[in-house]
């Protein structure tokens, strides 16, 4: 409170009365107030008025405790001490509804993960199809038909009879077959070096080279390579020691047969 | 011959003191010292039950509001900082849960209000009625008493708290402007309109 003045009106300083009488103003108001009451006989009596309603107040006020509040305190901790527990078994339940979910979720990310694993190393360290276009999927064919190739042939020499024979392509499971397996002398490997010879002069790093873009001599080669294939493939067979009545190409759908 | 005396100079409980004293009260109630939680209720409980008491004006629902604040304190004890003393945060709680009955005790009682001759016709006589064996002094100090808590009970609740905590509690401006969570300004003529009003009622009374 600010300073009070001392030619205040009794209705003005009333107003400050209620603190003053319970010890709440500044010093020097408390001094101004006090000299007030001193003279003013009318405000000192409201003052004891407000003296009296304390007393009164105080006078009309309990201060009993009831016999309820002797146990009390036993039964507010034990009661807090429930409450606390059930909140934690409250929080544990919702802990491991939440963790049950996180499992769910774990189980589910661990799942994925492995498929992916799986699914990109097969990609990677798996065989993997060439392309019919490719370059690699023509030499493979030229190497190896895509199939077995049977002759009906008549080794050279007296009193020989014609035997169905199987071509050893490097695929095949002569044993298992039933059939009888061309001797290794009578095996041309002719072919099979063209092609590779073929397949060193026009791929560069593994990339397929234009014949256009090669040097005359290499490109002159690779030509010669290839008519030599185109010669070699469409030619009939013709093996030392053996008359050959008829070869066959042996796929997984049929067969088909050229008469000789 | 000359007596020599010593006098042991008495220690005087101050501020600090206290504040450090309720600090570590909480901390250990906080802690889950048990004995720490029933000596902060014991220690406080006539206190909270009386506030109570003289806000409500009833008994059984001091008892209750007892209770309920001790549960309060013990869910709340960690937002208390000590930026106030223990005392006067326990005040500011039991008020404010005295708020929240008083509202629902009032329209409760609205709802089952019955005419005073309907309840005397249905259970008989009121047991004040029949304390004429009483001595007259002790009669006249109910009659006084019975005025004064009617005189009470018809203030607005910030009123009553306010003059409730000045008077009968004691506490200052500021523990009182502390506990309802209001300005010391407004406490000051919270106070000078209540006491106004309590003369009032008691003049007529």
């Amino acid at each position: 409170m600010t300073g009070l003045n001392l030619k205040v009106t009794c209705e003005a300083l009333r107003h400050h009365l209620s603190a003053f009488v319970d010890g709440e103003l500044a010093g020097g108001d408390m001094l101004r107030v006090a000299e007030h009451l001193a003279v003013c006989r009318e405000c000192a009596r409201e003052a004891d008025a407000i003296r009296e309603l304390g007393d009164e107040l105080r006078e009309a006020a309990s201060r009993l405790a009831p016999a309820e509040l002797a146990g009390l305190a036993d039964g507010v901790v034990s009661r807090a001490r429930a409450e606390e527990a059930q909140s934690l078994r409250a929080i544990l339940s919702r802990a491991i509804e939440d963790w049950h979910w996180a499992v769910v979720g774990l189980g589910s990310i661990a799942a994925t993960s492995a498929t992916l694993l799986f699914v990109s190393m097969l990609l990677t360290f798996g065989p993997a199809p060439p392309s019919p276009e490719s370059l690699a999927a023509l030499m493979n064919n030229l190497r190896r038909p895509a199939g077995t190739v049977i002759l009906m042939a008549t080794p050279l020499g007296h009193d020989q009879e014609a035997t169905l024979m199987l071509l050893d392509n490097g695929d095949t499971d002569a044993e298992g077959s039933g059939l009888g397996t061309l001797p290794p002398e009578f095996t041309t490997q002719t072919d099979r070096d063209l092609v590779e010879a073929l397949t060193d002069v026009v791929t560069n790093k593994g990339q397929l080279v234009n014949l256009s873009a090669m040097q005359p001599d290499a490109r002159r080669y690779a030509e010669w390579l290839m008519d030599e294939i185109s010669r070699i493939k469409s030619s009939p067979a013709r093996m030392p020691g053996l008359k050959v009545h008829l070869v066959g190409l042996v796929t997984t759908t049929g067969v088909t047969a050229k008469g000789l | 011959m000359a007596v020599e005396t010593f006098v042991k100079p008495s220690r005087v409980l101050t501020w600090p003191d206290a504040a450090s004293a309720d600090w570590a009260l909480v901390q250990q109630c906080a802690s889950g010292d048990e004995d720490a939680c029933t000596r902060l209720v014991t220690d406080h409980q006539r206190m909270v039950y009386q506030l109570g008491l003289h806000l409500l004006g009833d008994p059984q629902e001091a008892a209750d509001l007892s209770q309920e604040v001790f549960l309060r304190i013990f869910r709340t004890l960690a937002q208390f900082r000590g930026q106030s003393t223990l005392r006067t945060w326990i005040y500011r709680i039991v008020v404010n849960q005295a708020s929240n009955r008083q509202r629902w005790w009032r329209r409760r009682r609205r709802a089952q209000q019955v005419a005073l001759d309907d309840h005397t016709a249905a259970h008989g006589e009121l047991p004040e009625s029949r304390s004429y064996a009483m001595p007259d002094q002790v009669l006249q100090q109910r009659e006084i008493a019975g005025r004064v808590w009617q005189a009470l009970d018809q203030l607005p609740f910030d009123q009553r708290a306010v003059i409730v905590l000045r008077e009968i509690d004691g506490l200052s401006y500021e523990e009182i402007a502390t506990s309802l969570g209001v300005a010391v300004g407004t406490v000051k003529s919270r106070l000078a309109r209540a006491r106004g009003t309590l003369r009032a009622a008691l003049r007529t009374t």
